[in-house]
């Protein structure tokens, strides 16, 4: 334990916690700084994440005691595959976003606003990589609190009437989340006495023949809370607002990630913790279910009556979230692997999908999608990275989206639910009805007479780059992420 | 009847902890003025953290201290306080936020008021 690479696993959570808190320093001169510190935070954070699954991939999964004490006494973080490969893409994506906003953040919030955005996006960075990598219940309880913290915070750092409302929203909606968590909780700790997940997981199984009930609770309990985090319709009224008020990289970072990382901590706690006549039960999966094709559905329905970009952008993810839990729900090999696989996917095309919207923004001006005539002349790097994005979304091969579907598919086929494979289906019309005319407008007609487009600093054009070759890439080569997350998937089906 | 009683009796801290909690939660769904929505919050938030102070709590038992004997009934188990220690604190800093947010709204629109704010706001903007 003593060299600092066996504390890599820690690291990962305390060096953004810590660069947080410098980031709010309270000289003038360092406030354009913070935004560098910031980005260089992200950068090493994604380093140590890259020689953790290096790790990984080399000696298996790696277990950490905080503070040397072990479990069940201790907090312990278990980087497993699938932990692994999560941090790789979020980390990866914390740093492109960080990069980009750089660049574009400044004409949004002013130059005072940016030790705040740089603390809160770091504090947000650390709870979040926590919550994939930590293998206690409490704890996972504070990092949720932490992320959401940090997350309204970064809806209201406009200070404008509809964003303050839009953060005062959803700070409320999620602590009732999680307080219905915490609940879930004591009921769990009531029954089996243990917060680390291991040993929860072995207690659960004879506390559920002499407490059902307590059990059954908790399960809802959970299950409600991580639902209203992670905005399944219809509890999701909180999200277009918030994702659309907040500034550019901010709705990147809280569509692309937050709301993903609140699924997969429900897709791990369910699969992982229950025992199997619980976790395999369709008292919660049918509901789960229902919600899933009621939000694919009425997101796109919303987002399809949209005009403005960033609220389209954030009712897609609204129904991209019923895709999330669908997989969960189906409970099935492939069905899990989509949704496992779609977390990262919808992460990197939804931060694409909406740094491209802002870039188009802020050098057009034009803000609804009914005026993006020609905007693919005027800008058109962002507005290429834009289409791919949307293809993606549509589900259209060989980008990344297509996967995720194509597992959805198999896994409605092999749950045997085939309605379930209709309603992947009908969805991707229902998406490309919104995405494909957006693409069109931007590259197949004639510009609008308007402003000209300012030319875009390189660090600016390259997260933008990255992001769409890594649609493309994950999509080419589904195989690597499979390899990946595959083992641990058959590992859960099989309960 | 007596026994039902008897048993909400003994369960007092569930019991309690349930109605708080319901309580709480309507308060936040069901009133129109923000700062009682945060109040609710805070309602619903002492009923969890009763439920889970209850679970570590042994009849007649002292905090376990060591060096200080024992009460009658042994020392109560220490971890659910020392973990509702944090999520007191978690719950006072989302209470502050939510405040401070509160106050923003009042000055943008000038009202509390859920039903108030979307006259003022309009009806798209």
């Amino acid at each position: 334990m003593t060299s600092p690479v066996s504390h890599l696993g820690v690291l990962v959570v305390i060096v953004p916690l810590l660069a947080a808190y410098c980031a709010e320093l309270p000289w003038q001169a360092w406030r354009r700084a913070s935004l560098r510190l910031a980005t260089v935070t992200a950068a090493a954070v994604f380093g140590f994440c890259v020689l953790l699954a290096a790790q990984v991939m080399q000696k298996g999964a790696l277990l950490y005691a905080i503070g040397g004490r072990p479990a069940p006494w201790g907090i312990e973080f278990l980087i497993d595959p699938v932990a692994a490969y999560l941090l790789l893409g979020l980390s990866g994506i914390f740093f492109l976003v960080a990069l980009f906003a750089e660049d574009e953040l400044e004409a949004e919030i002013g130059e005072a606003g940016l030790p705040h955005f740089s603390a809160l996006y770091l504090l947000l960075e650390a709870a979040l990589l926590g919550l994939v990598a930590t293998n206690d219940l409490f704890n996972t309880f504070v990092f949720l609190e932490i992320s959401a913290i940090a997350a309204v915070g970064l809806v209201a750092l406009k200070n404008d009437r509809l964003s303050i409302e839009a953060a005062y929203r959803y700070l409320i909606l999620s602590t009732l989340g999680s307080g219905a968590f915490l609940f879930a909780i004591a009921l769990l700790y009531a029954v089996t006495g243990h917060l680390n997940l291991e040993y929860l997981k072995q207690a659960l199984a004879p506390a559920l023949a002499s407490y059902p009930l307590s059990v059954a609770a908790a399960l809802a309990m959970l299950l409600l809370g991580l639902m209203v985090k992670a905005a399944l319709y219809p509890l999701h009224i909180w999200l277009p607002d918030a994702h659309a008020a907040a500034p550019t990289p901010s709705s990147a970072i809280l569509s692309g990630v937050v709301v993903e990382a609140y699924a997969l901590v429900l897709l791990k706690l369910v699969l992982h913790l229950f025992p199997a006549p619980v976790a395999a039960s369709s008292a919660w999966r049918l509901p789960v279910l229902w919600a899933s094709t009621a939000a694919i559905f009425a997101g796109s329905l919303a987002a399809i009556r949209e005009d403005d970009i960033k609220k389209m952008l954030a009712y897609s993810t609204v129904s991209q979230v019923g895709y999330l839990l669908l997989g969960v729900g189906l409970l099935s090999r492939s069905g899990l692997l989509g949704s496992l696989l779609h977390v990262l996917n919808h992460a990197v095309v939804k931060a694409m999908l909406f740094l491209a919207a802002g870039a188009i923004i802020r050098s057009t001006g034009r803000r609804r999608v009914s005026e993006w005539q020609g905007v693919g002349l005027q800008a058109p790097l962002p507005a290429a990275a834009f289409a791919v994005g949307a293809l993606s979304m549509v589900g259209i091969p060989p980008l990344n989206g297509f996967i995720s579907k194509w597992y959805l598919s198999l896994g409605a086929l092999e749950a045997r639910m085939p309605l379930y494979l209709w309603v992947v289906l009908l969805s991707s019309l229902l998406n490309a009805a919104y995405y494909i005319p957006v693409v069109v407008r931007c590259f197949l007609t004639p510009a609008r007479a308007g402003l000209k487009a300012p030319s875009r600093p390189a660090s600016a054009t390259a997260p933008l780059l990255v992001l769409a070759l890594a649609t493309l890439l994950m999509g080419l080569f589904p195989s690597v992420q499979l390899g990946l997350v595959g083992r641990t998937v058959a590992a859960w089906a099989a309960r | 009847m007596t026994e039902l009683l008897g048993k909400l009796y003994h369960n007092g801290f569930y019991a309690t902890a349930a109605i708080l909690f319901l309580t709480g939660f309507y308060i936040v769904l069901a009133d129109n003025h923000l700062i009682k929505k945060v109040i609710g919050i805070n309602v619903m938030e002492s009923a969890v953290f009763l439920i889970f102070v209850a679970t570590g709590y042994v009849e007649g038992g002292r905090a376990p201290i060591l060096t200080a004997p024992p009460g009658p009934g042994g020392y109560i188990n220490p971890v659910p306080s020392a973990l509702i220690l944090t999520g007191i604190v978690v719950s006072v800093s989302v209470t502050a936020f939510s405040l401070a947010l509160v106050s923003r709204i009042y000055q943008h629109y000038g009202t509390v008021d859920v039903d108030e704010l979307a006259r003022r706001r309009g009806p798209e903007p």
